[in-house]
């Protein structure tokens, strides 16, 4: 008995099952809220040089994007007048479902900065410089700029939170699809490979298409109604499927993302 | 003096991982450091030695994952555990095929047992193939910068 427990790869095994019980009663916060501190300056500079390294090597770039944007810049025109005419539909929705969008003027938005990233490949989660200090709690909702959905915090210690984004593969949403038709059309989001989102249980025979619009619909009350997800990029339905599914493209750019905003109570 | 430039170093390469290494991409796919340095570690070391570093480094990693605390560290340790196994009952001297090799290994467990304790732990893990594939080649493409480094300190 005496020589398994002494065995390096079992005594590992034990310990790390005992930081699991003691990580799980919390009293591994304040040994977490130190390295976070050790993270934060450390992620400011790789940010900056993140930033500088992607402009030089996209010098050569710019003047075939230059045109590009220009042309772009044209189809753009035509598509605001376009956005305008849904921004009036729109409204017209909020009035009949009787919401009348995220404003949160009962809830405080706390803006919080990107720190540190997920250490798997996968990520999908971002540590935040604000914490329980500040107001936030397990399943604070996490926005950015122009009230587009983030995520939700997951785990939150004395200074810090770690924020759940909308593209794991864990994460779900209720989302709504404002359709051409003036229907509304439900489904759920989640996270796919990579950086996209897949919408699934969309109903079959209703009329999905690449560009429109998804926002949260507040169901289940994880996140408030109205706030921007992202644009449809592929249907994928199939007679055989009960439901239909669609690839998302998120209205935000997670590798680029720096700021957020905490809605705290 | 050695062991607390261990400590020193490893902690820098958690911090590393969880900063910068994120924007250093091949088709969107970074490298894992933190598993690369623990298996020349173990590779050079060998396991019972440097068992208690691995945890060390488990624990920063898993504070900064998104997934059940003690995933990594239990995926990380256990695919230490294996490569060194597999090393001392196989290879008699590490020559550079040898290093590839390993490392390929290391990577495919690594990945393979991070998927399969998610479900135990019931967190979901994706597991793709083509992301797999560029993290080996990210991950070999590092371990040749780090090798000779630690060969000289190490060895």
């Amino acid at each position: 008995m005496k020589k398994i427990l002494t065995h390096s790869f079992i005594l590992s095994l034990l310990i790390i099952v005992g930081l699991i019980l003691v990580n799980n009663q919390g009293w591994l916060n304040p040994v977490k809220n130190l390295f976070y501190s050790l993270v934060t300056p450390s992620y400011q500079i790789s940010f900056q040089f993140n930033k500088f390294f992607g402009f030089v090597t996209s010098i050569n770039q710019l003047e075939h994007e230059n045109i590009q944007f220009r042309e772009e810049n044209q189809e753009l025109l035509g598509q605001i007048a376009q956005l305008e005419g849904i921004a009036k539909e729109n409204e017209l929705f909020r009035r009949q479902i009787g919401s009348s969008g995220p404003k949160f003027e009962s809830e405080k938005l706390i803006l919080a900065n990107i720190v540190g990233q997920d250490t798997s490949n996968l990520r999908k989660y971002f540590l935040i410089n604000k914490g329980t200090k500040d107001g936030l709690e397990l399943g604070s909702v996490v926005i950015a700029a122009g009230n587009l959905l983030v995520g939700r915090v997951i785990e939150v210690t004395n200074s810090f939170a770690k924020v759940q984004s909308i593209i794991d593969s864990n994460s779900r949403v209720n989302a709504l699809i404002f359709a051409k038709d003036g229907l509304e059309i439900t489904g759920l989001i989640k996270g796919d490979q990579g950086l996209n989102l897949i919408i699934d249980l969309l109903p079959q025979g209703e009329v999905v298409e690449q560009g429109q619009l998804i926002v949260t619909s507040g169901l289940a009350g994880l996140f408030p109604a109205g706030l921007l997800i992202g644009q449809i990029e592929k249907v994928i339905s199939s007679d055989v499927q009960i439901s239909q599914m669609a690839e998302l493209k998120p209205a935000i750019d997670f590798e680029r993302l720096r700021n957020v905003f905490v809605i705290v109570r | 003096m050695k062991t607390t430039l261990l400590i020193l170093g490893l902690l820098f390469a958690v911090i590393l991982q969880a900063t910068l290494v994120p924007f250093i991409t091949l088709w969107g796919v970074s490298p894992n450091l933190i598993l690369v340095l623990i298996l020349i570690l173990v590779i050079l070391k060998k396991f019972e030695k440097v068992w208690w570093l691995i945890i060390l480094s488990g624990l920063f990693l898993d504070s900064l994952a998104g997934l059940p605390f003690g995933l990594v560290s239990l995926s990380l340790i256990s695919t230490a555990y294996l490569i060194d196994r597999f090393n001392q009952s196989i290879f008699s001297r590490i020559k550079f095929w040898v290093l590839t090799i390993l490392v390929i290994l290391g990577s495919l467990v690594y990945n393979i047992l991070l998927f399969g304790l998610g479900i135990v732990f019931q967190a979901e893990v994706v597991f793709s193939l083509r992301y797999l594939l560029i993290e080996i080649v990210c991950n070999l493409i590092i371990t040749l910068i780090f090798y000779a480094g630690f060969k000289k300190i190490f060895r």
